[in-house]
């Protein structure tokens, strides 16, 4: 502040002179003042505290389960009812392999000539 | 915090006044808002939730806890009045604050002026000219650089000449 301002001055020691005159007298504070919130913050409280005392009280309450069976896997066997469909006709053929050794009407081919080695594969090729 | 409550007692008591003269600043010269926010912020000095860390005076760190106080304050007010109306019709819109103190013509005149200045060189040109505070000090209170502070001073001295000279003219 300077000089220039002694007019500025002049005036706010004139309104602070006016104002200390009607300052509220001194008061310590004597409890906290209540905001607006406070009534809901406190129901809120009170209910998640109630919430969480039901909680407690009955721990397993809210997620019985039943009772596990346990199941010996060993004897547990199980068919579809469709099983059936899966049998098709002829289908042992398709499981079971021909014997192999020295079946009637087949011969060796040679492979040299391509000409049928004996007699029977002849009648193998030709049978009429 | 270093101090004794009973020193504290005394420190709040002796800057009473000071203190109530800021809480109007920062209240916008609103009575009742102001001696609400003032008994807050001696409940928070009083009862630890302010501490003083003997960064500054006494008076300046009360300040600061009064305009912290009256921001709290008004955004308190903000929200209640979304939430009820009734805030509306308690109050009284034919009370003009500005005017419960003030006593003389050219106390009303500088109230009306400041008034129509940006709050923040409202309050930067209270406490230099009203509180006697450097602005240092002004600054301190705001948490703002001194910088700033300046800025604010010498844009709300201008703006407030500028006023009352045309108040004068009028």
């Amino acid at each position: 502040m300077n000089d220039d301002d002694r007019d500025l001055r002049e005036m706010f020691a004139r309104l602070r002179r006016e104002d200390h005159a009607h300052v509220p007298p001194f008061r310590l504070p004597a409890s906290r003042p209540v905001s607006p919130w406070a009534l809901p913050v406190k129901v809120a409280a009170a209910a998640a505290v109630i919430l969480v005392a039901i909680v407690l009280a009955f721990p397993h309450s809210g997620s019985r389960r039943p009772p596990v069976q346990l199941v010996d896997l060993g004897d547990a066997a199980w068919h579809s009812p469709t099983d059936f469909l899966l049998n098709t006709p002829g289908d042992e053929l398709l499981r079971t392999i021909p014997p192999i050794g020295s079946p009637q009407g087949w011969a060796p081919i040679d492979l040299q000539d391509g000409s049928p080695a004996s007699e029977s594969t002849r009648t193998r090729r030709n049978p009429s | 915090m270093g101090i004794a409550r009973a020193s504290v007692e005394a420190e709040l008591e002796r800057n009473h006044a000071d203190c109530f003269a800021w809480a109007m600043a920062c209240c916008g010269r609103d009575r009742n808002e102001a001696e609400d926010v003032l008994q807050a912020s001696y409940l928070k000095v009083l009862d630890g939730r302010a501490v003083f860390g003997s960064r500054s005076s006494v008076k300046t760190w009360l300040f600061g806890v009064i305009r912290r106080t009256a921001a709290e304050h008004r955004r308190w007010r903000a929200l209640w009045r979304l939430r009820s109306t009734s805030i509306a019709e308690r109050a009284d819109p034919s009370a003009d604050p500005s005017g419960v103190l003030a006593e003389s013509d050219s106390s009303a005149r500088l109230i009306s002026t400041l008034a129509t200045l940006p709050e923040r060189q409202r309050q930067v040109i209270h406490l230099v000219f009203y509180q006697d505070l450097s602005i240092a000090e002004a600054a301190a209170v705001l948490g703002i650089s001194i910088g700033t502070a300046r800025t604010h001073y010498e844009r709300g001295k201008q703006r407030l000449r500028e006023l009352l000279t045309l108040e004068d003219v009028r």
